[in-house]
């Protein structure tokens, strides 16, 4: 129970000035409920004041120990607005920051106390005679309300009292709010500490000139021991540490920017080497703020820097890839899935015409010639299942107008989900080969012809001379002379597949169609090899009894060169064998040898222009190498194919079928 | 058995053909080089052209001869180095074609094939 005759109030306010001075809020609190009570109140109770303007209690402190457990009820029960509202008076003060005495408390009271019938009770057990609410008041406003209460034997709150409390309240106010301000800040600083740390960099300050710093005044974050091996003390202990560790080809070049930024009077950025404490060389990024005084003049700087050596790799890598597209004499352009270009190198301009910034955002369709704008779609199809186009021959225009041959190279560009944003291209010029190919074919094409005319000649004479000879019955001068005719014969027919090669590549090509009896070709085929092979036997199995509208002579062509092979590279074996596979849209003719087969390798590439089988026992085998290719182009003319089947060592089937319309 | 003109523009396939021909005991004359048809006042009863002249086209050749009123009825075989070129010298106007090189037999067999039906 307090006793208001003790009080005197210049030692009170002299034991708060002592009592408050504190900066932590909670024991600001408990000290001004002890200052308070039983001294001035039998209890009171302290709510503050939070976010959105609501009320909070910190506590309630009764002086009689046995009304503890009703404190606790208060503290928990009704800490906040959640289970009750608060009390009329509270709600006044809060209102009007104004003093409420109720002096001599009766039942109308307790209806503006109480926040519910719980309360209410408690109240009535606590039986108080008075009642006094102060405003806890700083500058900024209303931060908190004291509430206290005596009981029935005292007297009731006075003019004198509230004077007091009021003083009382004031001084709490500002200690309570330096508490709080003190508390605000250092949770600042723990988390702008605790973000310093966190960032994957050194944060820094630096006092004085870039090449001058005071070290004292300098601060660096615990990453740098991370990062470069030495720790802050090692890092402060010299003012131009920093300077001390870089690479020495960037030294110069580094203290002349960072002067640079440093009288800017703003900041900047650079980039460079620092050798670690082991001595290996990390590239950074400083990102540097100058800190100024009052007159604008630079004090210092302060900044982040950051490992960047693994970006700088990959910058390296991409910038080295970017050197070598930019340099490229190919064009190489890329386009999203519109086909709008994206990147045009150089190649690409000299190659277009176009400049990159006349043609970035723009269509690709451009460069596409009028009769060859569906090949856009054609291409994107393809690039949209992920599939990439290789060395695909065309032709495009360029910004002039001129029509270009070029050889291009579509891959789809994907995104890191591995989903196709858009297509590559890398294009070459072919013209000039082209106009290479085409004279040479004509070169070929007036060759074969020219050399056709002695041989035709040759021949002439030579069977001239069979014939003048027959009647001398010269064994020996027969086979000279058949032998001489045999090798001209042989002569004629490369001679044949060159012009034909030289028919195809220039796509001159022309099938004489006719209608014809299918199995009687293969009989003449097979009647005109059986004629020149010694030891091999051509067994024919099977027959269509189909007319066959095609070019007969070049189908005869295949055939002959079939069985040759066949022959030719089965020189132990004795025969060759042919089926004749009717099919109800189709004639497919097998030729099987027995000889020494083809590798799997090769067989892919069988039927390309000059390919040759190369091992070992092959060398042997002499020929041009453009005999299954010719064969393959006259079957795929007439819209058939033509396969091989084959296992080393046991012999090679060769397949053609021809569709029957 | 009437007589042949052989016209081809290389020397060589003139002597060959002239030495198989006679030798089959035909009448040959031969020609490199023409300037006019002026060479068809002589008769003949086959003409044998080479598809490729040099300078000129062996079709045009046929096609003018067809036309001449003095031979426009003479058999005439056109012979090529390329074996495509039959199509083609069967539409010019051409009764056969034989390829280059050819058989002794082939080029006997269709000549006469042509003389007997004069």
């Amino acid at each position: 129970m307090y006793s208001d005759k003790s009080i005197k109030p210049i030692i009170f306010i002299g034991k708060l000035n002592t009592k408050l001075s504190t900066l932590d809020l909670q024991k600001n609190i408990n000290d001004l409920t002890k200052l308070l009570v039983p001294t001035l109140a039998d209890w009171c109770t302290i709510h503050m004041v939070v976010e959105g303007g609501n009320l909070i209690r910190l506590k309630t402190f009764f002086n009689d120990p046995k009304k503890a457990n009703i404190a606790r009820i208060f503290s928990k029960k009704y800490k906040d607005s959640k289970n009750a509202p608060p009390s009329k008076y509270l709600t006044k003060v809060l209102k009007t920051k104004k003093t409420v005495i109720v002096r001599n408390i009766d039942e109308s009271w307790y209806k503006q106390a109480a926040r519910d019938s719980e309360h209410y009770k408690l109240l009535k057990e606590l039986n108080p005679k008075s009642h006094m609410l102060v405003p806890l008041l700083t500058h900024s406003g209303l931060i908190g309300i004291i509430s206290l209460a005596r009981n029935k034997n005292s007297h009731g709150f006075n003019k004198t009292d509230e004077i007091l409390i009021n003083q009382i309240a004031h001084k709490a106010a500002m200690a309570i709010e330096n508490s709080i301000l003190y508390k605000k800040i250092q949770q600042q600083n723990d988390r702008l500490l605790n973000t310093v740390s966190n960032v994957p960099g050194i944060v820094w300050e630096a006092w004085g000139k870039p090449s001058k710093n005071i070290p004292q005044n300098n601060y660096v974050s615990d990453y740098i021991e991370k990062m470069l091996g030495y720790t802050p003390k090692e890092w402060l202990s010299s003012p131009d540490f920093w300077i001390k560790i870089i690479h020495p080809d960037d030294k110069k070049r580094v203290i002349k920017e960072s002067t640079e930024i440093f009288n800017s009077g703003i900041g900047g950025v650079n980039r460079f080497r620092w050798l670690k404490k082991d001595k290996t060389p990390v590239w950074v990024e400083a990102h540097s703020k100058v800190i100024l005084d009052e007159s604008g003049k630079p004090q210092g700087m302060r900044g982040v820097t950051m490992d960047i050596t693994e970006r700088k790799k990959a910058e390296d890598v991409l910038s080295r890839l970017a050197a070598i597209v930019e340099s490229s004499d190919d064009a190489i352009i890329s386009k999203d899935l519109k086909g709008i270009v994206q990147s045009w190198n150089k190649g690409a301009e000299r190659l277009y015409g176009y400049t990159e910034s006349e043609i970035l955002g723009k269509s690709i369709a451009k460069i596409f010639p009028e009769d060859r704008k569906e090949e856009f779609y054609e291409m994107m199809e393809v690039i949209n299942m992920g599939e990439a186009i290789d060395h695909f021959e065309t032709k495009r225009v360029s910004k002039n107008g001129r029509l270009i041959d070029v050889s291009l190279s579509i891959a789809p560009l994907k995104d890191a989900n591995g989903k196709v944003i858009g297509a590559s291209a890398i294009g070459r010029d072919i013209s000039e080969s082209k106009e290479l190919e085409r004279r040479k074919d004509a070169f070929i094409g007036m060759a074969s012809h020219e050399l056709k005319t002695p041989i035709t000649t040759m021949k002439a004479f030579v069977q001239i001379l069979q014939k003048k000879l027959e009647p001398l019955k010269d064994a020996k001068l027969e086979y000279f002379l058949d032998k001489t005719n045999q090798q001209l014969d042989r002569l004629t027919d490369l001679i044949s597949s060159l012009l034909d090669l030289s028919k195809i590549q220039s796509g001159q090509l022309d099938l004489n169609k006719e209608k014809f009896d299918f199995d009687s070709l293969i009989s003449t085929a097979v009647e005109d090899i059986q004629g020149l092979a010694n030891n091999h036997k051509i067994q024919v199995k099977g027959k269509s009894g189909y007319i066959v509208y095609g070019d007969k002579h070049r189908i005869l062509q295949v055939m002959t060169n079939l069985l040759n092979n066949a022959i030719k590279y089965s020189p132990g074996a004795e025969k060759v064998v042919i089926k004749i596979l009717p099919d109800e849209n189709k004639v497919t003719v097998a030729v099987q040898d027995f000889g020494i087969g083809i590798s799997k390798v090769h067989q892919k590439r069988i039927f390309d222009r000059f390919f040759r089988a190369s091992g070992a026992s092959e060398k042997t085998f002499p020929g041009l190498g453009i005999g299954l290719y010719i064969s393959s182009q006259f079957i795929h003319r007439h819209g058939g194919k033509i396969w091989v089947d084959s296992a080393k060592q046991k012999g090679s089937t060769f397949y053609f079928s021809i569709p029957l319309k | 058995m009437g007589k042949i003109l052989i016209i081809d523009d290389d020397k060589g396939v003139l002597d060959a053909m002239r030495a198989i021909l006679e030798f089959e005991g035909h009448d040959v004359s031969t020609l490199a080089k023409f300037e006019n048809l002026n060479f068809l006042k002589e008769k003949f009863s086959l003409i044998l052209v080479d598809y490729l002249l040099s300078g000129k086209d062996g079709k045009i050749l046929i096609k003018k001869i067809k036309k001449s009123p003095q031979a426009k009825k003479v058999a005439v075989i056109m012979l090529s180095a390329h074996p495509d070129a039959k199509e083609a010298s069967v539409q010019a106007g051409a009764d056969d074609f034989i390829s280059k090189p050819f058989e002794m037999d082939e080029l006997i067999e269709k000549v006469n094939k042509f003389l007997k039906s004069v």
